[in-house]
């Protein structure tokens, strides 16, 4: 795959199983380069479904994905999923260290130069000091590091991360929102993060895309929060942001399901 | 209670088997006839002399010999069957069954038509051993291939795995647990099968020992091979816990 | 691919006998493999005298008996074991000793004691069923989680109430799997017991065959232990499902 491609393009997606409902309803999205893109939506609008397209899991019904202009085709390390289950997503009877390096095999031959970029993406994620233990030994936070590494090492063109802090508890998790924040920063990676959690998707993101509940969940809006750095969740921009967010999404809930 | 809490359970063990020799010595000598339970000094004499003369160590080998051997055929026939079934959904649901059906039938039971085919070699004997470690472990793998979660197939994809290689470098170890278990099982089962075979047709080993000692009325002779047999079946599955656990390149499977 | 889906165990069957006609047909000598036909006509002979009848009846009663005294006396045993640390020091040696001797090779103790007859196998049965029981009522009880044991306690119920309240019941779903356990184990224990010492049952025709050369005996013997197996194992399930749904597995208890 070229490295010099600009943007990762969704148009006109649409996604149904086999002769059930139409899932996603005309998706499109565009994400730039080094960009930090979240997609929020409530359960059950198809973020998932979105996800395993993007990455390549599923073909979509209708629509296009690309790089530029040469779709994707299938799951690959252009674009890397880290997934909520993390218990099940990392390989138990490989320590940290193999974990990350198990998708180096194939590409470099050198024992010492696959350890050396494990390492590095490790020490990125804050886990060079636990690399011989094994994710039993680990807990929640430091699992979905480990995920992170693995993923980074690959140097994707994209890192798609599929709600990966939902399973860990609150103070946790904000840990792990400001220090992906400055990951993102320091890699200057592609992201496209999947969550409902408003609020989390202003701390992290550039760029917010708002998704209907399902079934055949749509685009409400897409904007840039375009909120100054370092600013707080107690912020007056960032509550206005999040107000913006609410009413959207507010607007399509059921009556009797708060927002999240 | 002058001991320690985490040390009672040993004593009162300790009594339990004190205070059960005791009534066995008791009740040999007074209540039950030699013929049916022998005295524990007259089982130990004869321990011994089983021991000196040979005997003992004679059947146990040939008891080993064949149990281990029938074990191993049943474990590679059934780690291969098993990553078949198990990979194949096709063929799980035609020959899954079939294995259900297999799983009832004892091992004993193919004793006397396995005779009549092969003889009274030690062919058949294996055979049986062989064949309910097969199915035991057969089981055990399938089910290990079905259990790997979906998420790490998809990690390793993600990763830039092939499907052959997601296979070999995924669904081969998350399966190990799953296999090192089955074959545990397989060990009792493989004795059960052993005992069965040389009940009916040997001319040495532990269950022609246990047997034959019925026929003479040495019931010394049987509680020694009962026992020998015992302390082997659970003999073998320490050693495998030994290996399986403590050398580190496999334990790290057991542990899943 | 073709869907197979629900009819899977009907082409499996057929697989099975397709390949074991062929398997007799290459051989020849019904006298020596006897393909599914010959068997069936076999079993069919049997059948209409009603000796079939009679000996499967034999097995069977001597699994029911033996696994109906054993379960109770063994499930007793393992909940005490489970709910008495000092209860579970004493028999343990025993325990294990047992699990390490199959019923199988106790058998000619069995029947050096109660010599060749019903007792004995009973007994062989029993030990099996015993044993089984007593291991899955241990763990089931100490497998128990502490956190429900704690909820009871706030809930007012201690002590021996709780134990029947709450721990017994928790661990129904152990003591419901050892007793599919004990019925496959109590199967290949009668059939031995049979093999060696008894004038009917399934496994006496097994060795009536070898001794009259009529392999035809033996399949009969073989197929049957399978199907029964295969139906005891179907049928208890089915029951639990049906009369006791919250108890089974599917549940998690």
């Amino acid at each position: 795959m070229e490295n010099d491609w600009k943007q990762l393009k969704v148009s006109g997606l649409f996604k149904r199983f086999d002769r059930g409902p139409i899932v996603l309803s005309n998706i499109s999205l565009t994400v730039e380069r080094g960009g930090f893109l979240c997609i929020l939506g409530p359960s059950g609008s198809g973020k998932s479904t979105l996800v395993d397209l993007i990455a390549g899991f599923e073909p979509p019904t209708e629509g296009t994905i690309a790089f530029d202009d040469t779709p994707i085709h299938g799951p690959g390390p252009d674009r890397v999923v880290i997934f909520q289950d993390i218990s099940n997503a990392l390989f138990p009877w490989l320590t940290v260290m193999e974990n990350a390096e198990f998708g180096l095999k194939k590409i470099y031959r050198n024992k010492k130069e696959r350890h050396d970029r494990a390492m590095q993406a490790l020490e990125l994620v804050g886990l060079h000091k636990d690399s011989h233990k094994f994710p039993s030994e680990l807990s929640g936070g430091m699992k979905q590091r480990a995920q992170i590494a693995r993923g980074l090492v690959m140097d994707p063109h994209v890192l798609i991360m599929d709600e990966p802090f939902a399973a860990l508890d609150a103070i946790t998790r904000r840990r792990m929102q400001y220090e992906l924040k400055e990951i993102w920063e320091r890699t200057k990676k592609t992201v496209i993060f999947v969550t409902h959690d408003i609020s989390e998707s202003l701390i992290l993101a550039t760029e917010v895309t708002v998704l209907s509940s399902g079934p055949e969940a749509h685009i409400l809006d897409t904007f840039r929060p375009d909120l100054p750095p370092g600013t707080d969740p107690a912020d007056a921009e960032f509550i206005a942001a999040y107000r913006r967010i609410e009413a959207l999404v507010g607007h399509v809930h059921d009556a009797g399901e708060a927002p999240a | 209670m002058i001991n320690s809490n985490s040390s009672r359970p040993y004593f009162v063990a300790a009594a339990s088997i004190v205070t059960a020799i005791f009534t066995w010595a008791m009740a040999s000598t007074y209540l039950i006839p030699e013929t049916l339970l022998p005295h524990p000094f007259d089982v130990w004499d004869q321990a011994v002399e089983m021991s000196d003369s040979g005997l003992l160590w004679i059947s146990i080998e040939a008891s080993v010999w064949r149990v281990f051997w029938g074990w191993v055929m049943g474990v590679i026939a059934g780690v291969i069957t098993g990553l078949i079934l198990g990979e194949l959904r096709g063929v799980d649901a035609v020959i899954g069954p079939i294995f259900e059906f297999l799983k009832g039938v004892a091992p004993i039971s193919l004793v006397p038509i396995m005779i009549l085919w092969f003889g009274i070699g030690e062919f058949p004997k294996l055979m049986i051993i062989a064949y309910i470690t097969w199915v035991v472990v057969t089981v055990s793998t399938a089910t290990g291939v079905r259990e790997v979660p979906n998420v790490r197939l998809r990690a390793a994809r993600c990763l830039g795995m092939s499907q052959l290689e997601v296979f070999y470098r995924v669904i081969l170890p998350s399966t190990a647990s799953y296999v090192l278990v089955g074959m545990r099982s397989g060990i009792g089962f493989a004795y059960i099968a052993l005992i069965s075979a040389e009940f009916i047709a040997v001319d040495k080993g532990l269950g022609f020992l246990i047997m034959d000692s019925r026929m003479n009325l040495q019931t010394p002779l049987m509680i020694v091979g009962i026992v020998s047999l015992g302390l082997l079946g659970s003999g073998s599955q320490l050693i495998y816990d030994v290996i399986t656990l403590q050398i580190p390149w496999l334990s790290r499977f057991r542990r899943l | 691919m073709i869907r197979i889906g629900r009819w899977g165990p009907l082409y499996g069957a057929i697989l099975f006998f397709a390949m074991w006609q062929v398997g007799a047909d290459s051989v020849g000598t019904p006298l020596l493999f006897p393909g599914p036909l010959v068997v069936w006509e076999g079993f069919w002979r049997l059948a209409e005298t009603g000796e079939y009848f009679e000996h499967a009846g034999a097995t069977l009663q001597r699994l029911i008996v033996g696994m109906a005294v054993g379960i109770p006396f063994g499930a007793t045993l393992g909940c005490a074991m489970g709910a008495s640390r000092d209860l579970n020091a004493w028999f343990d040696p025993y325990v294990r000793m047992a699990n390490s001797t199959p019923a199988i090779a106790l058998i000619p103790f069995a029947l050096l004691w109660f010599g060749v007859t019903e007792f004995a196998r009973y007994s062989l049965v029993f030990y099996t069923a015993f044993l089984v029981l007593a291991l899955s009522a241990r763990q089931g009880v100490t497998q128990v989680p502490y956190l429900r044991i704690k909820a009871a306690n706030t809930l007012g119920v201690v002590g021996i109430s709780a134990f029947f309240r709450v721990i017994v019941p928790s661990s129904f779903p152990a003591i419901l799997s050892g007793i599919r356990t004990a019925t496959g184990l109590g199967v290949m224990v009668v059939v031995a017991a049979e093999m060696l010492g008894a004038a009917n049952g399934l496994g006496f025709l097994i060795i009536l065959g070898r001794q009259n050369y009529d392999p035809t005996l033996i399949f009969i013997g073989i197929f049957s232990l399978g199907v029964i197996s295969l139906v005891l194992d179907r049928g208890f399930q089915f029951c639990i499902e049906r009369f006791m749904p919250r108890w089974s597995v599917k549940r998690r208890v």
